[in-house]
């Protein structure tokens, strides 16, 4: 009986599960798909869009909304850039003299030369980024990235083989004895190059990494200067000092036992730039 | 040094941080970026930062002010130049702990109200702790400061200001606009005494990234000045409104807008200004 109620619960199951299973493999299919493809969105002078067919390179000049389809590849000049646009929401901006290709089933962005930033929204199914000295799995991430360096402004990834994390502010670098070094670097500088303005700012990286490192952004200091300087006591009582009779009349307070004092040397008397206020109420 | 580094007085690194971590092969680590031309045109200098860094900075700012002898009275409206040099140095003591001490000398002259203008010496050195990345600043500072009169070379005030607070910010709009928070108090022990007083400030303000070398930003500071050998308190509001734009690695210009209301218990003491300036900082 109980054998019966659970088959009759599995058979009941059969339908969900297998919904479930598809789902998850479009899902999949999903993030292939939308990797498979890039829309280029700007593109700066001499861009080429290259294909390979039949063992033969074709090349012709890339222009804003091409679209660049997987394992093809871009090639940039020197003084020209391109940026890429994925439906994930993965963004690839490159840099000069670069050559670029990008698979879909493995999600991975390869630089053989050149330079690049990348933005891979957290969520999108992450992917590797390659080139010619380092490897790396990215997840929700932005870098830079030349032929021998990595460099992270947000996120995290890991180098393969080693496994070594790479964290936001923190490059890695295949030095020229083949070691790699792990370091931070200076986030002050995180904006810096023209790829990070190319096509306005670089997604996913906000003015708040900055602040991680930083005091306030304000600068009060000219309000504090003019208020020590004109509006403190000292300074009113020094602009607006007060009348001689009032001051006379606080000099003659009663005194216990009046002690004599010798007279004051004369002192040469210097002209007043400001004249007395008579308004003023001492006790500043 | 950009505007950026103007708007977030960025604080630098050392020690354990900045260590840089040498793996694989024979274990070296170089201290050479290791870039080509074209990728720091294209990503900026990724290298490993400095334990200790040292700034710099000259900057003149023309300013007129509606009220600037800060007196209730409003007739006193004057253009006011401010030249200023600055240097400072910039330590990271790892575990979230940052030391900065900066040095400047700094100068008011008023056109019309020549007996007003001045020169200025202060050093400012904070200890801040941000425990994470995301979390808010506290710290600690001490502030030893100096006016002179360039009418007579007389002293206007000294005091040295001891300081605690905190302050946050954070990121939105994809990162393109960062608002921050922060608390201070301070008490200033003066010379002459009757400066001496103790301060709370609240400020808000918010950065917007308008276009690539374009930020805006408006800041409201609200503060309450408690006067110690003299009866006398203040309340405080400041607006301002900036638009930085940054003309090359080294050089940006400010031009501000600022409104600002001083209710005293002391008449004379109480005013409002309005002002307008417009500055070049060039920053090394």
């Amino acid at each position: 009986m109980v054998r019966a109620v659970f088959s009759k619960n599995r058979l009941r199951l059969l339908p969900i599960l297998t919904a479930g299973i598809t789902l998850s493999l479009l899902s999949l299919a999903g993030h292939g798909a939308q990797f498979s493809e890039a829309t280029v969105t700007k593109v700066e002078n001499t861009v080429n869009y290259g294909e390979v067919k039949g063992g033969r390179t074709n090349k012709r000049p890339a222009v804003a909304s091409d679209v660049v389809h997987a394992n093809n590849f871009l090639l940039t000049e020197t003084e020209s850039r391109a940026e890429l646009k994925y439906e994930d929401g993965s963004v690839v901006r490159i840099g000069q003299n670069t050559v670029f290709s990008f698979d879909a089933s493995s999600r991975t962005l390869s630089l053989d030369k050149g330079t690049l930033i990348f933005y891979i929204p957290k969520g999108a199914g992450g992917g590797t980024i390659k080139t010619p000295s380092l490897t790396a799995a990215i997840t929700g991430t932005v870098g830079k990235v030349s032929e021998n360096i990595i460099a992270i402004l947000k996120g995290e990834v890991t180098l393969v083989p080693s496994g070594l994390k790479v964290g936001a502010g923190q490059f890695a670098r295949r030095n020229a004895d083949g070691t790699i070094t792990i370091a931070p670097f200076d986030m002050s500088k995180a904006f810096d190059g023209k790829l990070m303005s190319f096509n306005g700012q670089m997604p996913g990286f906000d003015l708040n990494v900055l602040l991680t490192q930083s005091t306030l952004p304000a600068n009060l200091a000219v309000f504090d200067d003019l208020e020590r300087t004109q509006n403190h006591p000292g300074a009113l009582r020094k602009y607006f000092p007060e009348p001689k009779a009032e001051k006379q009349k606080k000099d003659k307070k009663p005194q216990g036992t009046p002690t004599p004092t010798p007279p004051p040397p004369p002192t040469p008397s210097r002209r007043p730039r400001t004249s007395p206020s008579p308004t003023f109420r001492g006790n500043l | 040094m950009n505007t950026r580094h103007f708007l977030l007085s960025i604080v630098p690194l050392l020690s354990g941080f900045a260590a840089a971590t040498a793996v694989a092969g024979d274990g070296k680590s170089f201290s050479t970026s290791q870039q080509s031309t074209t990728s720091v045109e294209d990503l900026g200098v990724i290298e490993e930062e400095a334990a200790v860094k040292f700034r710099g900075d000259v900057s003149t700012v023309g300013t007129y002010t509606s009220n600037a002898k800060l007196t209730g009275n409003h007739a006193s409206g004057d253009f006011l130049f401010f030249p200023t040099v600055e240097g400072g140095v910039n330590a990271k003591l790892g575990k979230g702990f940052t030391f900065d001490l900066d040095a400047k000398i700094e100068s008011a002259v008023y056109s019309r109200f020549d007996e007003r203008s001045f020169i200025g010496y202060s050093a400012t050195t904070t200890l801040d702790w941000r425990p994470k990345p995301n979390l808010p600043r506290i710290y600690i500072g001490a502030e030893p400061y100096r006016y002179d009169s360039y009418d007579n070379g007389g002293l206007i005030s000294q005091a040295i200001g001891l300081t605690a607070g905190t302050d946050w910010g954070f990121g939105f709009n994809n990162g393109n606009t960062l608002a921050f928070f922060g608390y201070s108090f301070t008490h200033y022990y003066a010379d002459p005494g009757i400066d001496t007083l103790s301060q709370n400030r609240v400020l808000a303000g918010i950065t917007h990234h308008i276009a690539p070398k374009l930020y805006g930003q408006l800041i409201y500071a609200f503060q309450h000045s408690n006067y110690d050998e003299v009866s006398r308190r203040d309340l405080r509001h400041i607006a301002i409104v900036n638009l930085s734009y940054q003309i090359n690695a080294h050089l940006f210009t400010t031009l501000s807008g600022n409104f600002v209301d001083n209710d005293s218990t002391q008449l004379r003491a109480s005013y409002q200004s309005a002002g307008a300036s417009l500055g070049l900082t060039w920053q090394f």
